[in-house]
């Protein structure tokens, strides 16, 4: 075992029962399928896949809170479900909405009783929590109870808490939900440097923007089998998406006559008379120089533009098949 | 009859909502009941075998059953629960009052209490602990006094949730609430138990109103139009204070609600 | 240790912050506890003693579970609320962290206002004492040790009924009705039930071990030493039962990912 995480063969299996009309039946739910990969020191990942495809299950069994049916995995040399304590001494969680924090306690004292909790030494505590509550802007609401705390700055307070250790490795399971965009685009500059300085970082999210902004890596999970693990440009060649050539037509003339339509019909294309738009779907084989002459010819062009596929699309596509 | 339609519809709904925990209540109808049967277990070791004890164990075991009704209410009517998670502001925002509202919501409320928790404990005392059923003919006079108690312990706690709107606090409100209910419902003693003064005072009380007066109606130990006397007279009073106060609170309602 | 003594503070802290709402709830929620006591007071006024029991051997019982009860549930609320964190899935949060899971429950929280029903149970505990004349030094060293017993005990009688809600998510219910209910049936000599909830008080919830016995040996009602050390036995079985109890659950929480 060599590389910082390494998971093998991981399999997660529920009971559950239905209730029937005379006795309740046992069924079993498989969360998680033979799911293999490793993660290097230093990396940043990003784990997807739509709700209910396994992502948390594979989380909660990375971070030891799971233990799984069968498979193996290693942490940093680790086996997070059985060297549970030693092992969460180097790790930082978060999930979305559970909180670490004391509702009732002021931010800073919640981070006493971490301090207390992984025997951090004073000075090192003392530098950690400086450099988060500066670089994490903590310092407005520094000294009020958890529950008066907005969502932006619960997330705050809630990453630095994760951090007030300085574990090595990051598990972050939606840490940008429902953050307004100044706060999220913080966090996600701060996440950045962590992984800059070096900290391994797990994260999972709804929003595929944050992963293509931060993640170089990516797994993807659907159906509780892992279907992609690489790199992000890696995944949009492979998923071969047309790129798109859209047009906006002038007022005089938004109807189509039939040789205009037979052009679109040649091309796969697709017209939305509302907003006087055609979308061409266009393949590496074609030439879009030459596209757009004929299309310059038998048209009356306002206005267009070519868009490459963006990772939402890809990440659909790939759900798909 | 139109004015009750929507309080009604209120009933209902919060009826319903909690039958989704049947189970659980089941649990603490068992643990009332075992309330009832400390209180039984006292009285026999005090009176040992005598007709008096009878009527006692009837007595307390009555009123156990009762205090589903006419004792534990949600907390402070729901309306701290209501200012804390936000939904105090659909209710500020509907046409009928806020004492409109949390009455019918908390009428729901009993009469599930009534059949899931009143009927089991009460069947539970008379199997296994010889409750005494009532006389035919005090049976309607109960059953409407057990209901004007229910009406002043619903103004009682909808006093502890005004309290908890005005001090963002229910800890307190519902400690003097519990006090005093406990000290002076009568639920474990009847009157005639407690020293010097008390005696005359604590049936006169509205604490009283609600457990010892529709129980010494049950058992007919009291004059029918006495007891409604006392316990109309202190829905008269109760119910002109909660539309002072409300009137009062209102104010700062609509801010938190907003 | 250090851990405990970060929260202490902090808790202590944040709780004193509105000193009038503290003292407030303090006095308050001590009183509502005693309004329990009272009831038994009035009961005994009227009466020489409570099979065998005379009322200030009563106090000291209800004073030896209360203090208990109060101890446990100022350091213990967390773990009184433990469904809370089944429910909310945040039991999650508890399991990456290096220190046990009992341990990080019972600091969720720290309820200071519980000092109000420690005071007024060591009050009730030092007139009772002085009642049944039998208030020494001595009585009052083996007193504090009987009021840290039971708050061992409860807490341990607790943490099984929490355990509970590691297969079921829920167990406020279960939790009432074993742990309030059992408590307020040992508020009273045992020897006024019946068999049968003689033994579940002795051996199944044995909260009659923490005071009811030990009181009978220094009352000289009984001569046998087991009495006096029936919280130490009934310890060393429930101690070690409750936290294998927790461990099961625990596996079995890490198992299903409730």
């Amino acid at each position: 075992m060599s590389d910082y995480i390494e998971v093998k063969k991981l399999c997660k299996t529920y009971t559950v029962y239905k209730r029937k009309k005379l006795r309740r039946e046992k069924r079993l739910i498989e969360a998680v399928k033979d799911v293999n990969f490793n993660v290097k020191r230093g990396e940043f990942l990003g784990y997807i896949g739509p709700n209910g495809a396994g992502k948390s299950t594979t989380i909660k069994m990375l971070t030891g809170i799971l233990t799984p049916t069968s498979g193996e995995a290693s942490v940093a040399g680790y086996c997070p479900w059985k060297h549970r304590k030693a092992y969460v001494r180097n790790l930082g969680a978060i999930f979305g909405q559970k909180t670490q924090l004391w509702w009732d306690l002021p931010v800073k004292d919640s981070y006493a009783v971490l301090k207390a909790m992984y025997k951090v030494p004073d000075g090192k505590f003392r530098n950690q929590l400086n450099y988060l509550v500066e670089r994490l802007e903590i310092t407005e609401f520094y000294s009020q109870p958890v529950r008066q705390l907005s969502l932006g700055q619960r997330m705050r307070a809630e990453l630095a808490a994760s951090l007030i250790h300085d574990p090595e490795i990051l598990f972050l399971d939606e840490p940008t939900i429902g953050l307004d965009v100044v706060s999220k685009h913080g966090v996600l500059k701060f996440l950045r440097e962590l992984n800059e300085n070096g900290k391994t970082i797990f994260l999972t999210t709804h929003d595929l923007n944050d992963i293509e902004t931060l993640c170089k890596e990516i797994l993807i999970i659907n159906h509780g089998k892992l279907i992609y693990k690489g790199t992000l440009s890696d995944l949009k060649k492979m998923a071969g998406l047309p790129r798109l050539l859209k047009i906006r037509l002038k007022e005089d003339s938004f109807r189509l006559n039939e040789e205009q339509k037979n052009i679109l019909d040649d091309y796969s294309g697709y017209y939305n008379e509302e907003n006087r738009e055609i979308t061409l779907k266009l393949f590496d084989s074609q030439n879009p120089a030459e596209l757009a002459k004929i299309l310059f010819q038998k048209f009356h062009i306002e206005d267009f533009k070519i868009q490459e596929p963006g990772i939402e699309e890809v990440v659909k596509d790939i759900y798909r098949n | 009859m139109k004015a009750f339609r929507a309080g009604l519809a209120i009933s209902k709904n919060s009826f319903s909502r909690n039958r989704i925990y049947l189970l659980n209540h089941i649990i603490n109808s068992v643990g009332s009941f075992i309330f009832g049967y400390i209180a039984v277990s006292i009285w026999r070791a005090l009176l040992g075998d005598s007709p008096e004890t009878s009527a006692m164990v009837t007595y307390v075991m009555v009123n156990q059953a009762g205090v589903w009704i006419t004792m534990f209410l949600p907390y402070g009517a729901f309306l701290f629960q209501k200012v804390n998670d936000g939904t105090i502001a659909f209710d500020v925002l509907r046409p009928c009052g806020l004492i409109y509202m949390t009455f019918f919501e908390m009428l729901g409320h009993v009469f599930y209490n009534f059949v899931f928790r009143y009927i089991p404990i009460f069947c539970l005392g008379f199997l296994i602990l010889g409750v005494e059923l009532p006389a035919l003919n005090h049976l309607l006079p109960y059953i409407l006094s057990l209901f004007f108690g229910f009406v002043i312990c619903y103004f009682l706690n909808y006093f502890v949730g005004l309290w908890a709107l005005k001090f963002l606090n229910i800890t307190g409100g519902q400690a003097i609430y519990y006090t005093l209910m406990n000290f002076f419902n009568g639920c474990m003693i009847p009157a005639e138990y407690y020293p010097g003064i008390l005696k005359q005072i604590m049936p006169l009380t509205p604490f009283a109103g609600t457990s010892y007066i529709p129980t010494y109606v049950y058992l007919g130990k009291i004059p029918f139009l006495s007891a409604f006397a006392i316990q109309g007279f202190w829905i008269l009073i109760l119910g002109c204070l909660a539309c002072v106060l409300t009137a009062k609170v209102q104010k700062t309602l609509q801010i938190q609600g907003g | 240790m250090e851990t405990f003594k970060a929260l202490f503070i902090a808790s202590l802290k944040s709780q004193t912050e509105y000193r009038f709402n503290f003292i407030m709830d303090i006095i308050l929620s001590g009183l509502a506890i005693f309004s329990d006591f009272m009831i038994t007071l009035v009961i005994l006024s009227n009466f020489k003693d409570m099979a065998g029991w005379n009322l200030g051997e009563i106090a000291l019982i209800y004073s030896i579970i209360e203090g208990g009860w109060g101890i446990f549930r100022l350091f213990g609320e967390g773990l009184h609320r433990f469904q809370e964190l089944t429910l909310s899935g945040r039991f999650d949060v508890m399991l990456i962290r290096p220190v046990s899971t009992v341990k990080q429950v019972m600091l969720q929280k720290f309820q200071f206002r519980r000092l109000g029903v420690i005071g007024q149970a060591v009050g009730v505990g030092i007139i009772g004492a002085l009642y049944a004349d039998m208030a020494s030094p001595g009585f009052f060293v083996v007193y504090c040790i009987l009021i840290v017993l039971s708050a061992m005990l409860i807490f341990s009688v607790n943490l099984i009924l929490s355990a509970i809600a590691f297969w079921t998510i829920r167990n406020e219910d279960i939790l009432v009705l074993a742990s309030y209910s059992m408590r307020t049936a040992a508020y009273y000599p045992l020897n006024i039930y019946a068999d049968f909830v003689k033994i579940v008080l002795t051996f199944i919830v044995p909260m009659a071990t923490a005071a009811y016995y030990p009181m009978s040996y220094l009352s000289g009602k009984t001569d046998s030493i087991f009495a006096l050390i029936a919280p130490i036995l009934s310890l060393i079985v429930f101690m070690p039962l409750s936290f294998w109890l927790w461990k099961q659950g625990e596996k079995h929480y890490s198992s299903t990912g409730s």
